[in-house]
């Protein structure tokens, strides 16, 4: 028998079976099993070892390590060929571009026989693919863009650029009134940089093709021209030209002809492109009834903003229940002033924000766009597109605050006008919802930072790490805030400076609340009470189903399990049971949640007031309640459409 | 410079004797149980460097994930509510394929019913990822089932051809070649690529984060075996640091340990007894404490008893016999998880068709179900133990009886029909050990018994007490610099099984060569540190499998009962006054002396695969 050798090591020998070579004494050691004679000679076992000459021996020696390192190098690339393959790539006139998520205040003057107009905007870049950017647009106007990109199947390589701007204090803080005041732009970037929609309060025009800003590989001299359709019985036809403008930027210019109804007469274009920038100055001028007339627009400084109202979020008690109905809301839009179009986009489940003036703010999928609507009687009205730049992870809204965290590890404040007011850059992403605690927010990164944010302005009033990723959601009694992380430790911070005022150990703690003085968490076995002025352990109680549900009610803890709800006195002892609740909330004194197709509102004494039927829910179909004034907002994975209980 | 004679002599032996206890509780667990070159055919050793390759880049993005994530761009992946890397997701995929090349290569030369399995795997994975996005599919990608049913005919005949030969070390490169084109081709051809590009998603990052997401589970029992790691350790080297102190134990300065030893633990027990807390150690707690206290050194007894053998001399092969069930009791685990879901889904299912007729039906909880199942898995734990008993088997008996006690302890609140939250504080229980070494110690003492080697294994106890009470630190020493819990450990609890626990992949059989076996083992390992990666990388506070909680579930099962057994097999050594080493190495004080068993070359008597096994 002979001993199995690894590579081409030389095969050693012994006159008695060895099973493992490697465990023998070393060769010439005093325990050496060799006899000193060599094996039997035309041994059936024993390999011949022909003589081979060096450059054999090492290509034996090597075939197999350069072959298996030569597949894995290829398997890899092949890997990386598969994750570009028959992706668009954007044209090289998209170093002309900024960023996705990028914003900038612009001056936008016009002039009219009527005279000049000044307004400031918030502008927001979005770079997004060509079916993507159709998303968040009506269905109607979301097919003329389709239509003019030219796509045809979801493998269109077209790449879209969005700029939407959205005008400085035109309505204060409530866009409802003005649904359509923001414009935006798509341009078509991967074959030049070509003007394809502008919808605006102004109206809507369609470029098909579209009319040509840039070529795609733009160089100072360059000249060119574009034609086509420019709305319902209109054409265009531009012919524009390119110069150096200092460093980095070009000066386009040009004439901008329609033809057949409405305004022909020749536009004077002038743009300065600059590298990742944009169009930093755009001019449009034309002569109407022998007078200029037009519009300029250009970058201007970071302009003063109007200050967001955010007031210490207040609980008040829901007015009656039982009277309480459902409506299933369908999500519209208003582009370019025409009539509302069906709207269907897939809104992430992870969060979902109700404003003080009951606006819902949502981040959508597809699109990368938060979106802010108001529940109408009849539908759900888009009002505001924003666009933070990377993917929404969590939204949260404080009075006429809307806050968003991305995957760009920012966290963005807009307005509920739709303005960006500041952008705070975070050690790594947010997932889990923010927390409103008086009228700052707090806000806990996977890193383990928790950070006490001012919602008005970005400031960061304080920042304590805890040294491990959060394992739930931070709760608030007002004083403190408490964070479960999961090395097992609770820790309760001070909510005025962010001090530790005590930790305690608590592993796997998956929710938690407030309840009059208590903490209560629950890690999928036992729900326990602690004192929330030193964290003492004050009892416990062992459950033999998942809790999904957990809300303090003043002296009651209320327990949602798959197959009871259990109402906790303050002992930690059971006083009532009703049916399971799946997903609740609570105003504080009574709790409303689902329970199969139906919303329960029960309250602290365990009385069930309201039974609301809701829309039965599909199987794969995840829901979640937000509370939204004298009532609750019941959002769903599904499609945009929300059921409103009030 | 002139050197003290003296401290030369004391350093000397200092050094000699932190030699021998690291050769001992770490090289030669290391070196009996990692994977050998033997029985491999010529160029194996280049798929095992590809292996490990991919576990170390595993690792390592598990252990940086911190800086990755705080540098790299990050997607989410929405309906995990995961947020990682996007550039890790490459590397993840690539180990992810060599993960299906190092199982689909070793059932080549295996058990027809593994070869099935890692075919089928092979299989549904090119399946997968070549049909991926074909409901769109126009043009050319018209072609492209022809890719995946070409790669899966080629696959079958290297199956077909290959099963009844020997291994050879261009099979896994051709089985690699064969997935690697698979999985690059779907996208390739399906235009995958390009619709996520418009639709705005990033499609393969999705396939592959979603792919380890649904893999997690087959990790669950390679992570509850790595949590047994670090208690493994400490026992290994706090034995045999008893063992070769025993053996100079003709001095009074044994005395002198036992105090400082006692000294130290009974501090700890006093800062423990003033943090008592008397709700979450209330009754119940106790009661339950104290009953599998009482529970461990009943079942323990009665399996030495039945065994009819000195337990004392087992102590050095503890770790060992643990590191040997922790994979099987992880399965064991993992899989009662699995029926219990199941049962869950099917009763929710009839439900659902009988709602109608039956009104509200109650369901049983996941918390009840697992509970319930772990009650029987100990019971059945336990009955193997004194099985193994019967056999003669102290070692083994002793581990898998008092395995099985913890996990009946662990489903205490079942028996109570979950009305009392009865808990099993490892803490408590460790006090308890405590107070028996003690009470045998004074006791020991006043029957004028209390032999310098008694003074030693007391201490040894009594260290190993210490230890146990500040497992959380010596068990995540890094998760605080990581910002991440749990990790370090269980990256740590992998590789060492990897090296202490492969001694099965060095046998060959007729029905699975070495060769295979290496290669499940580097698979598992792989599979083990692909999810700590991803669980690290995406750190999602909903993750399907979280590695740290399996890992400390691991160490509270596996590692409370070692740490038992090796209580009790010091204690009762104590009791006969015998060594509790069964092969002493040559002592610092006696050069070149050998021990009762004689002299060990390899240091690896008993164990099999050593020299013995010649």
């Amino acid at each position: 028998m002979t001993a199995g050798s690894g590579d081409d090591q030389p095969t050693p020998w012994a006159p008695f079976p060895v099973q493992d070579w490697s465990r023998m004494p070393a060769a010439g050691s005093e325990l050496d099993p060799s006899p000193g004679w060599g094996p039997p000679t035309g041994s059936p076992t024993r390999p011949s070892h022909r003589p081979e000459n060096r450059r054999t021996a090492l290509r034996h020696r090597l075939l197999p390590p350069v072959t298996v390192a030569l597949v894995l190098v290829l398997v890899a690339a092949g890997l990386g060929v598969a994750a570009r393959a028959g992706a668009g790539g954007e044209a090289p006139s998209s170093d002309y571009l900024p960023a996705d998520g990028a914003a900038w205040t612009s001056v936008v003057e016009s002039t009219t026989p009527a005279g000049t107009d000044r307004t400031v905007a918030v502008v927001e870049s979005a770079r997004l693919g060509g079916v993507e950017a159709t998303q968040t647009l009506g269905n109607q106007v979301g097919v003329q863009l389709l239509t003019a990109l030219g796509i045809r199947d979801t493998r269109s390589p077209a790449r879209v650029w969005r700029v939407t701007s959205t005008p400085v204090g035109l309505a204060g803080t409530d866009p409802t009134t003005r649904p359509d005041a923001q414009r935006s732009r798509f341009y078509r970037v991967d074959r030049g940089v070509e003007l394809v929609l502008d919808s605006g309060p102004d109206g809507l025009t369609t470029f098909d093709p579209g009319l040509r800003e840039l070529p795609a590989e733009p160089e100072p001299g360059d000249r060119w021209t574009s034609r086509g359709s420019a709305g319902a019985g209109r054409t265009y036809t531009a012919s524009m030209s390119a110069a150096a403008a200092g460093t980095g930027c070009l000066q386009v210019t040009g004439t901008l002809t329609f033809a057949g109804s409405g305004d022909t007469a020749p536009h004077r274009l002038t743009r300065t492109w600059c590298r990742r920038e944009g169009a930093v100055q755009l001019a449009d001028r034309s002569s109407a009834a022998g007078q200029d007339v037009g519009s300029t627009e250009r970058f201007a400084p970071r302009t003063a903003l109007p200050q967001i109202p955010v007031t210490a979020t207040g609980t008040d008690p829901w007015g009656d229940p039982a009277r309480w109905r459902a409506r299933t809301l369908p999500l519209r839009s208003v582009e370019g002033g025409a009539d509302p179009g069906s709207l269907g986009v897939a809104v992430t489940q992870q969060s979902a924000a109700v404003t003080a003036t009951g606006l819902l703010a949502r981040p959508v999928v597809q699109g990368r766009d938060v979106i802010i609507t108001t529940p109408r009687t009849e539908d759900l009205l888009l009002v505001r597109r924003l666009h933070p730049g990377g993917l929404p992870t969590m939204i949260t809204a404080l009075g006429s605050a809307v806050v968003v965290a991305t995957t760009g590890r920012e966290l963005v404040g807009y307005g509920t006008d739709g303005l960006r007011r500041w952008t705070l850059a975070v050690p790594d992403a947010i997932t889990l919802p923010g927390l409103a605690v008086g009228g700052d927010l707090a806000v806990t990164t996977a890193a383990g930072t928790v950070i006490m944010v001012d919602p008005r302005t970005g400031r960061v009033r304080w920042r304590h790490d805890v040294g491990a990723d959060p394992s739930a959601p931070p709760v608030t009694d007002g004083a403190q805030l408490l964070v479960a992380d999961r090395s097992g430790t609770l820790t309760a911070l001070a909510v005025a400076d962010g001090t530790v005022r005590w930790t305690a150990q608590e592993p796997g703690v998956s929710r938690m609340t407030t309840a009059d003085g208590l903490l209560v968490t629950d890690d999928a076995s036992t729900l326990e009470g602690r004192s929330l002025a030193d964290g003492r352990l004050r009892w416990r109680w062992p459950h033999a189903d998942l809790v999904r549900s957990l809300v303090g009610l003043g002296g009651t803890v209320v327990a949602g399990t798959d197959r009871t709800t259990t109402g906790l006195g303050l002992d930690g002892t059971p006083r009532w049971t009703a049916p399971p609740l799946s997903t609740a909330v609570g105003d504080g004194t009574a709790v409303a949640g689902l329970s199969g197709d139906a919303l329960l509102v029960i309250t602290g004494d365990g009385r069930t007031v309201a039974r609301v039927p809701v829309a039965p829910a599909r199987a794969d179909e995840t829901r979640t309640l937000v509370r939204a004034g004298d009532g609750v907002i019941m959002t769903s994975s599904v499609f945009g459409a929300v059921q409103v209980i009030t | 410079m002139t050197r003290d004679p003296a401290a030369g002599r004391v350093v000397d032996r200092t050094r000699r004797f932190v030699g021998v206890v690291v050769r001992r509780a770490v090289v030669d667990p290391v070196r009996d149980g990692r994977p050998r070159a033997h029985d491999w055919p010529p160029g194996w050793r280049s798929v095992v460097a590809v292996a490990l390759g991919c576990c170390v880049l595993s690792a390592l993005l598990a252990i940086t994930s911190p800086l990755l994530r705080a540098t790299l761009p990050l997607f989410t992946i929405e309906a995990q509510e995961a947020v990682l890397p996007r550039a890790t997701v490459w590397p993840l995929l690539l180990s992810i394929i060599v993960l299906l090349a190092l199982v689909q290569t070793a059932a080549l030369h295996a058990p027809w019913w593994l070869r099935t399995l890692g075919t089928l795997i092979s299989v549904g994975t090119l399946l997968l990822w070549g049909f991926f996005g074909l409901v769109q599919a126009d043009g050319l990608a018209r072609l492209s089932p022809v890719v995946p049913l070409g790669l899966i005919i080629v696959l079958l005949v290297l199956v077909v051809l290959r099963a009844p030969r020997r291994p050879a070390w261009w099979e896994f490169p051709a089985v690699l070649a064969v997935l690697g084109i698979g999985v690059a081709a779907g996208p390739l051809t399906s235009g995958l690529v390009a619709t996520g590009q418009a639709l705005g998603y990033d499609a393969v990052p999705l396939l592959v984060a979603t792919s380890i997401q649904d893999s997690a589970l087959l990790a669950v029992p390679v992570m509850i075996a790595a949590g047994l790691s670090v208690a493994e350790l400490t026992v290994g080297l706090t034995v045999q640091a008893g063992t070769q102190a025993a053996r100079v134990s003709g001095r009074r300065w044994a005395y002198l340990v036992l105090g400082a030893v006692a000294a130290v633990r009974l501090t700890q027990a006093v800062v423990q007894l003033l943090g008592w807390d008397p709700v979450a150690d209330g009754p119940a707690t106790v009661i339950t404490t104290l009953a599998v206290a009482g529970l461990l050194a009943g079942v323990g007894l009665t399996v030495i008893r039945i065994a009819g053998r000195p337990a004392a001399g087992t102590a050095e092969q503890l770790p060992e016999q643990a590191n040997r069930i922790g994979l099987p009791v992880g399965v064991a685990l993992a899989g009662l998880g699995v029926v219990a879901s199941v049962v869950i889904i099917v009763r929710a299912l009839g439900v659902l068709v009988l709602s109608g007729v039956t009104g509200s039906v109650d369901l049983p909880g996941l918390t009840a179900l697992s509970s319930g199942s772990r009650l029987v898995l100990g019971v059945v734990l336990v009955l193997l133990g004194f099985r193994r008993a019967r056999r003669r088997d102290v070692r083994q008996g002793l581990v898998l009886g008092l395995t099985g006690v913890v996990l009946v302890g662990l489903s205490s609140r079942f028996l109570t029909g979950f009305r009392w939250p009865t808990t099993l504080d490892p803490d408590l229980l460790n006090l308890v050990g405590t107070l028996a070494v003690l009470v045998i110690g004074v006791s020991a003492w006043l029957r004028h018994r209390l032999t310098p080697r008694c003074a030693v294994q007391l201490a040894t106890a009594l260290v190993l007490s210490a230890l146990f009470s500040a497992r959380d630190v010596l068990a995540d020493p890094l998760g605080a610099a990581l910002g991440v819990s749990g990790v370090a450990l269980v990256v740590f609890g992998v590789f060492w099984d990897l090296l202490t626990g492969s001694e099965w992949a060095n046998r060959s059989s007729r029905r699975l060569p070495a060769a295979s076996r290496v290669l499940l083992a580097l698979a598992k390992t792989l599979l083990g540190l692909l999810v700590v990666g991803y669980a690290a990388l995406a750190r999602s506070a909903v993750n399907v499998a979280d590695p740290d909680v399996y890992a400390e579930l691991g160490d509270l099962v596996l590692g409370t009962a070692l740490v038992a057994a090796a209580f009790l097999v010091i204690l009762r050594a104590v009791e006969e006054d015998v060594p509790t080493g069964a092969a002493p190495e040559p002592g610092p004080d006696r050069p070149g002396s050998a021990g009762p068993g004689g002299p060990d070359p390899a240091g690896a008597a008993g164990r099999p695969g050593g020299v013995g096994a010649v």
